[in-house]
C-alpha cells in the first residue's frame, strides 16, 4: 500500500527516521574497528619480538635459514627445494641429473635459463638467510646488548659465508637489498648490482666483523672464530690473495668443523635427500670428459655404491636406477651421508689446510704444499701419500683433486672450477664437462649460474641484464 | 550472504516425490600411444633410444620403432566401468499459515578406475591381501537432508527457516602430475610393455610404478556440512517493511592419506609407511537487516527506499598431523616413529551498509540508484571504508502509447546499469609478520622466527566499475525471447602479486599491491524460443552465448611478470600465453625429418593467445512428443578463442621421451617440428604445445517419459510417474591433440592439461514417482 498526498511528506520523514535509526543503532553499540578487529594466531607480530627472547629467536631463525640455504632440503620448495650446494655440483662435475625436471637437466647440461625456477629457489634461500642474519644482528644489539658477542659474530659469519657462496656460484651482477624497519613498518632498500669482486669484498668485510667480535674463549666463541677464519681464507683465495688466505687460516686446528645438523623434523641432509632418497641426482663419474671419477675412484673420503648392489641395499637404497628410469645414467649413491639426519660440515680445519697448501703451491713451495696435503691424507684410512706430479699444471690438478674429494658435496666445486679458469688460465673446455650430454644434445658453455629473471623486479637492475657478465 | 532459497512448501495436500537413479560411468576418451625408437646395435629391452633430431643430424640411426598403449590393453588398463546410484524422497505441503518442504537423498558412486588384471595376479602371487579400496580406488558416497519451513506469523510477519545437512565421503588415488600417481606413470611409459622394475616385476608399460603399488596409497576425504538460515519479514505498515536474515554455514572436513608399512610405491621412504590426518573447520556467519519504505507521491510514480546493514564473518581453522615410519599393522599417526603437526587459523570480517532508491515511473521506466559502504578486516591499516555506487535503468519502450505496433513484438525493453564492486585482499596481505621455524643446533631442536611478509599498509580493495547496456525483446505471443547485453568493466587498483626480487630476502616471493588496471568487455546473449507448440510435437530451443575481450591496461611501475608460459604484460590480455613462436619449418634435405636446423624460431617471446575461452555458446534443443509425455533434450556447447598448454604431450616429448613427434619418422612434419623446437633448438620453446583448445561438445542428451494420467494411481496409488534416461559427455569435436580440451590440472585461474584425468561419460536411468 502506498501513502497518499498530502501525508506523504510526513510519512517520508518518519520512514527515513526509522531507517536511520535501524541502521545507526548497531553501529552505535560498538565501533567498526572493534567489529572488524581479528586476531590471526598464524602470524607473529614484529612487536612481539622486541625482547631479548625475540632477538634470540631471530638468531635461531637465521641459523635455520642458513642450513636451508646450504646443506638442508627445503620442503617448502616442493620438488625443487634443493640449494646451491647441489645446483653448483650439478653445473660442475660432482653430480649428474637422474631426473626429469628440466630445471635440473639444463643445469647439468650447462644451458641454464634465467627463468629456471629451481635456481631461483636456491638464490632465494641464500638471500633469505642473509637477511635473517642482518635482522638478527640489529635485534641482538638492540634487545640483547649484554648477550655473548659471538652470537652477533656468528651472524656476520653467516652473511660472509652466504655472500661468498653466491659469488662463487653466480655470474657478476648480484644485488644485495635489505629492509629498513621503522616500528612495524618495513621499507625495501634495493641494492645495486655488484661485480663478483665487489661481492667478495663485501663478504670479506663481514668475515672481518665476525672475527672482531668472536674474541672469547668459550666453546661458541672459538667455534665461530675458527669458522670466520676459514671463510675469510676462502674469500681471500677467491680474490687470488693466496698468502693472505693462508695467514687467515693458520690458527684453525685440523680437526675443526662448523657443522650443520639435520633431522626429520627440521631439514633433511640435502645430499642424502637428492641422491640416496629421491635418486634425482647421481654421483658423477668422468662427466663430460673432464670430470673426475668421483664414483669409481674408491676413495675412502667419498664412499659410493652402485645402485642395486648389496652395499646400496644395505644403505637403504632399494632401487637400482635413477629417478628417470629411462635415463642411461647409472645410479651412483654416495655413502658419506647415509641418513637423512647426517650432519654436514660447511667449514673445516681440512679446508684450512687445503688453503694453506694452495698458497704454498702458488709460492712454488711444492714440498711444503705436499707435506700439508699428505698430513691430511694420513688422517684418512686407506689413503697413501701423494707424489708431486712432474709439471706445475699436474700439481695444480692434484691439489684441486684433493679439494674435490675432501670437500665433495659441500658447495666448493663450482668455485674451484671457476678459479681454474680465472686464476690458473685454463679454458672452460678443459675444465667443465663438455661434449655429448647423456640426455641428448651437447653440453653448453655456462661456467656459472645466471641471476634469476625475478631480480629484474629490483629497480636498480636493468631489465634483461641480471648478469653484468658470464665470465668465470 | 547465506540465504537458502531452495524448494519451499506449497499450501495444500501433502505431496511426496520419490526417485531412484541407476547409472554407469565410462571413460570413452582416446589416450595417446607411447613410442620407443631403438638405436641400431642396442638390445630391445634396454639401451639408448635414437630420436628424430639426432637421426636428422646423423648422430645415430634407428633400426625399429615400437608402440604400446596400455589403456587399450585389457590386461593392463586401469579403466573399467563405474557404477552410480541415487535415491531420494521429498515431501511438501502445509497450510496457508505454515508450509514445509523436507527431503533426503542418498548417493553412491563407484568410480571407473580398477586394479588391472596383471597387478591383481602379482599381488596374489606375493600373498598380499587386496583391499577393496585398492581394487576400486575412487568412490563417493553422500547423504543429505533438507528441511524448510515457512510460517506466516500474522498478516504482517512471516519467517522462513531453512536447514541443509550433507555428509560426504570420497576416496581418490594418487594421479596426475605425481611421481607415484596413476596417470603420470600411465602417460609416461615406454613404447613397450616388456619393461620391468628393479624387483623384476613387469610394469606392463607403466613408467616406474604400476597401479598395484599406486592404489595402495589410500586418500580419503570426509565432509560434514550444515547450512542454516533464518529469515524474518515484517510489514508493520502498509508502506514499510523490514527484513532480517541470520545465516550459518559450518563444514568439518577430514583429509587422510595413508601408506601402511611395506605397501605403496617404492619411492623415497614411502614403504616405511606414513599417515597424514588433517582436520579443517570452516565457519561462515552472516547477519543482515534492511528496511524498505514505499510511496506513491503521485499517480504513475512509485518509490521504494531501502537501507540495510550486512556483516560477514569467515573462519578457517585447521589442525594437521602426520606420522612417518609406521610399525606393521598400524594405521594411526600416533603409532609412527616420527611425528609432526601443523596448525592454521584465519578469520575475515566484512561490515557493510547500503542505501538504495527505486523509482517506478508508469510501469515503464524503472530507475535504481544505490550506495554501498564496505570495510574489511583485511584492508591495510591506512585504508578505511570503500564506497560502491550503482545506478540502473530499465525502460519498457513498447508500453509507450506512441510506440508503433509490430504484430510480432510483445515487449521491448532497454536497460542500462552501472555499478562498482570490489575484491578484498587476503586476510594477511596487508600485514608485516614473522613465522615460526625450527633449527637443530647443538643436538637439540630449537624454536626460531623468520621474517616472512613485508606487508603493505596502504593495501586497499581492487575496485571494478562495470557498465552494462542491454535490450530485451519478447515476440510471437511470448514464444520468442531475446536478451542482448554489452558490458565493459574496468578494474582499477587491481590486486597484483608483485614479484619481490630474491635479493630482498623475504620468505614470500610476492607482495600484493594495488597496481594495475584491467579492462574486460564483451557481449552476452540469450535466445529462448518455442518454435513449435502442438499437442503432438513441440520444439523449444535455448541459445546463449558470450564473448569477452580482456586487456591488462596498466601494471603500474613494475616490470612485466614473466612466467614459464604465462606472462602479464601491459597492453595484452591477462594471463596470456607468451613464447618464442615457431615461425617456419621445412624438410630441406628431403629426409622426411625435421632437424634443429630446419625449424625457425622467433628471437623473442610473442603473445600467442588467451588462456581461457573467449567465446562460449550453449545450445539446447527440446522436443516434446505425445502431448509432452515424452521429452527429448540435447545440450551442445562450444568454447573457443583460447589455447591450452598440452603439458602432457610436452612432458612426454621432453622428459618421458615416448611421444610420436620425437621418435616416429613417419610422424607429420608439424608434429616433429614442435618437438625439435622444444628439445633440440636452443630456444627450447614450448610454443608448439600451446594448442588451439576450441571444441564443440555434446554435453547432455536426456529422454524423459511421463506415464499417462492414471497409471501411477492404478499401479501404486501414486500421483505421477516418469522416467529419465540421460547421457552426459557423449562426444567432443576438437583439433586439440591432447585427450580432452577440458582436462584441467590447474587450481587457479588458468586451465592446464598436465597428465590430467579427462572427464568421463555418464549414462543414467532415473525413475520419479509422485504420491
Amino acid at each position: 500500500m502506498k501513502s497518499n498526498l498530502p501525508h506523504a511528506k510526513w510519512r517520508l520523514r518518519r520512514a527515513l527516521g526509522v531507517l536511520a535509526l535501524a541502521t545507526s543503532l548497531p553501529l552505535a553499540a560498538c565501533s567498526t574497528d572493534e567489529i572488524l578487529s581479528v586476531n590471526d594466531p598464524d602470524i607473529i607480530d614484529p612487536g612481539a619480538l622486541a625482547t631479548a627472547g625475540g632477538a634470540e629467536a631471530t638468531r635461531i631463525g637465521a641459523l635455520s635459514r642458513f642450513i636451508g640455504a646450504t646443506s638442508g632440503y627445503n620442503t617448502s620448495g616442493g620438488s625443487l627445494g634443493e640449494t646451491l650446494f647441489t645446483y653448483g655440483g650439478l653445473l660442475a662435475d660432482e653430480w649428474q641429473t637422474g631426473d626429469t625436471f628440466i630445471q635440473r637437466v639444463e643445469t647439468d647440461q650447462r644451458t641454464v635459463q634465467v627463468s629456471n625456477s629451481g635456481i631461483t629457489n636456491g638464490l632465494r634461500y641464500a638471500f633469505r638467510a642473509r637477511l635473517s642474519a642482518e635482522q638478527a644482528i640489529r635485534s641482538l644489539r638492540e634487545f640483547a646488548p649484554d648477550g655473548p658477542s659471538w652470537h652477533v659474530a656468528e651472524m656476520y659469519f653467516v652473511q660472509a659465508y652466504l655472500e661468498n657462496m653466491l659469488a662463487e656460484h653466480f655470474c657478476s651482477g648480484l644485488a644485495f637489498s635489505t629492509i629498513t624497519q621503522e616500528g612495524t613498518v618495513g621499507t625495501e632498500a634495493f641494492g645495486p648490482q655488484l661485480t663478483t669482486v665487489q661481492t667478495y669484498e663485501r663478504a670479506l668485510a663481514h668475515a672481518d666483523s665476525a672475527l672482531a667480535l668472536a674474541t672469547g674463549t668459550t666453546t661458541g666463541a672459538v667455534r665461530v672464530r675458527n669458522a670466520a677464519a676459514v671463510i675469510r681464507g676462502r674469500i681471500l683465495l677467491n680474490l687470488g690473495r693466496f698468502d693472505a688466505a693462508a695467514a687467515a687460516v693458520q690458527n684453525v686446528p685440523d680437526n675443526f668443523a662448523y657443522v650443520n645438523q639435520h633431522s626429520q623434523t627440521t631439514r633433511d641432509n640435502i645430499n642424502w635427500f637428492m641422491n640416496n632418497n629421491s635418486r634425482r641426482y647421481t654421483v658423477a663419474n668422468n662427466e663430460g670428459r673432464n670430470g673426475l671419477n668421483f664414483a669409481t675412484a674408491n676413495d675412502p673420503r667419498l664412499p659410493v655404491c652402485l645402485g642395486g648392489s648389496p652395499a646400496c641395499k644395505s644403505a637403504g637404497v632399494t632401487q637400482s636406477k635413477v629417478f628417470n628410469s629411462f635415463s642411461p645414467t647409472r645410479l651412483n649413491v654416495q655413502l658419506k651421508w647415509p641418513t637423512r639426519d647426517a650432519p654436514l660440515a660447511v667449514a673445516t680445519g681440512i679446508e684450512a689446510r687445503l688453503i694453506q697448501a694452495e698458497a704454498q703451491l702458488a709460492a712454488n713451495n711444492t714440498a711444503g704444499a705436499f707435506t700439508t696435503l699428505n698430513r691430511l691424507r694420513s688422517g684418512a684410512a686407506g689413503l697413501g701419500p701423494l707424489t708431486p706430479a712432474a709439471t706445475a699444471a699436474g700439481r695444480v690438478d692434484q691439489l684441486f683433486r684433493e679439494r674435490a674429494f675432501w670437500m665433495f658435496g659441500t658447495g666448493h666445486r663450482l668455485g674451484d672450477l671457476r678459479r681454474l679458469i680465472r686464476q690458473y688460465g685454463r679454458n672452460q673446455e678443459n675444465v667443465f664437462p663438455v661434449g655429448r650430454f647423456a640426455e641428448g644434445g651437447d653440453y653448453g658453455d655456462d661456467v656459472n649460474l645466471p641471476v634469476s629473471q625475478s631480480e629484474e623486479n629490483n629497480p636498480q637492475v636493468t631489465r634483461g641484464e641480471t648478469c653484468l657478465d658470464r665470465k668465470a | 550472504m547465506i540465504v537458502i532459497k531452495t524448494k519451499r512448501g506449497r499450501a495444500g495436500r501433502t505431496q511426496w516425490n520419490v526417485y531412484m537413479e541407476q547409472g554407469i560411468i565410462e571413460d570413452r576418451n582416446e589416450y595417446p600411444d607411447s613410442y620407443r625408437g631403438y638405436r641400431s646395435g642396442t638390445t630391445p629391452s634396454g639401451g639408448r633410444q635414437c630420436f628424430i633430431p639426432d637421426v636428422a643430424r646423423g648422430a645415430c640411426t634407428q633400426d625399429s620403432v615400437t608402440t604400446a598403449n596400455l589403456f587399450n590393453d585389457p590386461r593392463a588398463t586401469p579403466l573399467g566401468t563405474g557404477r552410480r546410484q541415487q535415491y531420494g524422497v521429498q515431501v511438501n505441503g502445509g497450510t496457508e499459515t505454515m508450509r514445509y518442504f523436507v527431503s533426503g537423498e542418498l548417493e553412491d558412486e563407484l568410480g571407473l578406475l580398477r586394479l588391472p588384471d596383471f597387478e591383481r595376479a602379482r599381488l596374489r602371487r606375493d600373498g598380499i591381501e587386496i583391499r577393496e579400496e585398492w581394487e576400486r580406488p575412487n568412490a563417493l558416497s553422500r547423504a543429505s537432508g533438507r528441511a524448510n519451513l515457512n510460517v506466516n506469523l500474522s498478516s504482517k510477519a512471516d519467517i522462513a527457516v531453512s536447514t541443509n545437512y550433507i555428509h560426504l565421503n570420497q576416496r581418490l588415488p594418487q594421479s596426475d602430475n605425481n611421481v607415484t600417481g596413476l596417470l603420470g606413470n600411465a602417460f609416461g611409459g615406454p613404447g613397450t610393455q616388456a619393461n620391468i622394475n628393479s624387483q623384476g616385476d613387469s610394469l606392463f608399460g607403466y613408467r616406474s610404478y604400476a597401479p598395484g603399488d599406486i592404489f595402495q596409497e589410500t586418500t580419503t576425504q570426509d565432509v560434514d556440512r550444515f547450512i542454516g538460515s533464518l529469515t524474518g519479514n515484517w510489514r508493520p505498515l502498509s508502506w514499510l517493511s523490514a527484513r532480517s536474515n541470520l545465516g550459518a554455514d559450518y563444514t568439518s572436513r577430514v583429509d587422510e592419506d595413508i601408506c601402511r608399512r611395506n605397501t605403496c610405491a617404492d619411492f623415497g621412504t614411502n614403504r616405511q609407511g606414513f599417515k597424514i590426518d588433517n582436520r579443517t573447520n570452516f565457519y561462515t556467519y552472516t547477519v543482515d537487516a534492511s528496511a524498505s519504505a514505499e510511496f506513491q507521491p503521485r499517480d504513475g510514480i512509485e518509490t521504494r527506499t531501502t537501507a540495510g546493514l550486512q556483516f560477514y564473518r569467515n573462519i578457517f581453522d585447521r589442525n594437521g598431523s602426520n606420522g612417518s615410519n609406521l610399525p606393521p599393522g598400524a594405521e594411526q599417526v600416533t603409532a609412527a616413529a616420527v611425528l609432526g603437526a601443523d596448525e592454521s587459523t584465519t578469520e575475515s570480517r566484512t561490515l557493510g551498509a547500503f542505501v538504495e532508491q527505486n523509482l517506478n515511473l508508469g510501469e515503464r521506466l524503472f530507475i535504481t540508484g544505490g550506495l554501498r559502504f564496505d570495510r574489511n578486516s583485511a584492508f591495510g591499516a591506512d585504508f578505511g571504508t570503500v564506497l560502491y555506487p550503482k545506478l540502473a535503468a530499465s525502460y519498457v519502450v513498447s508500453d509507450e502509447e506512441w510506440f508503433p505496433e509490430f504484430g510480432a513484438l510483445n515487449e521491448l525493453r532497454f536497460r542500462a546499469a552501472y555499478g562498482a564492486s570490489g575484491v578484498q585482499p587476503g586476510t594477511t596481505d596487508a600485514v608485516q609478520y614473522y613465522l615460526g621455524t625450527q633449527a637443530r643446533l647443538e643436538n637439540a631442536e630449537l624454536p626460531g622466527v623468520i621474517f616472512t611478509a613485508l606487508g603493505n599498509p596502504t593495501l586497499r580493495p581492487e575496485r571494478s566499475a562495470e557498465l552494462e547496456l542491454g535490450v530485451d525483446g519478447t515476440f510471437l505471443d511470448n514464444r520468442l525471447n531475446v536478451e542482448l547485453t554489452y558490458y565493459t568493466k574496468r578494474s582499477t587498483d587491481a590486486l597484483v602479486a608483485r614479484v619481490l626480487p630474491p635479493s630482498l630476502g623475504t620468505e614470500l616471493n610476492t607482495r600484493f599491491e594495488n597496481l594495475g588496471e584491467v579492462r574486460n568487455a564483451g557481449f552476452e546473449g540469450l535466445l529462448t524460443a518455442q518454435l513449435v507448440q502442438r499437442r503432438s510435437f513441440g520444439w523449444d530451443v535455448t541459445l546463449n552465448g558470450s564473448t569477452n575481450s580482456n586487456r591488462l591496461v596498466d601494471l603500474g611501475d613494475v616490470p612485466p611478470i614473466i612466467g614459464t608460459t604465462i606472462s602479464q604484460i601491459e597492453g595484452f590480455p591477462l594471463n596470456g600465453f607468451w613464447q618464442r613462436p615457431i615461425q617456419s619449418f621445412e624438410d630441406k634435405n628431403g629426409d622426411g625429418l625435421i632437424g634443429a636446423n630446419e625449424v625457425v624460431v622467433g628471437d623473442t617471446a610473442e603473445f600467442l593467445g588467451y588462456s581461457i575461452p573467449r567465446h562460449e555458446v550453449a545450445f539446447t534443443n527440446g522436443f516434446d512428443f505425445l502431448n509432452r509425455r515424452v521429452r527429448l533434450v540435447g545440450l551442445v556447447d562450444y568454447k573457443g578463442g583460447h589455447l591450452l598448454g598440452n603439458g602432457t604431450e610436452r612432458i612426454r616429448c621432453q622428459n618421458r621421451q615416448n611421444c610420436r613427434g620425437l621418435i616416429d619418422p613417419t610422424a607429420p612434419l608439424a608434429e616433429q617440428a614442435r618437438v625439435t623446437a622444444l628439445v633440440a633448438h636452443r630456444s627450447r620453446t614450448q610454443a608448439g604445445f600451446l594448442e588451439d583448445a576450441s571444441f564443440v561438445r555434446l554435453r547432455e542428451l536426456a529422454l524423459n517419459v511421463s506415464a499417462p494420467e492414471g497409471w501411477a494411481q492404478r499401479f501404486f496409488s501414486g500421483r505421477t510417474l516418469s522416467a529419465t534416461l540421460s547421457a552426459r559427455n557423449l562426444k567432443v569435436w576438437t583439433d586439440y591433440s591432447g585427450v580432452d580440451p577440458e582436462s584441467n590440472y590447474g587450481q587457479g585461474d588458468i586451465p592446464s592439461d598436465f597428465q590430467t584425468a579427462p572427464p568421463p561419460s555418464y549414462f543414467t536411468l532415473r525413475l520419479n514417482v509422485g504420491f
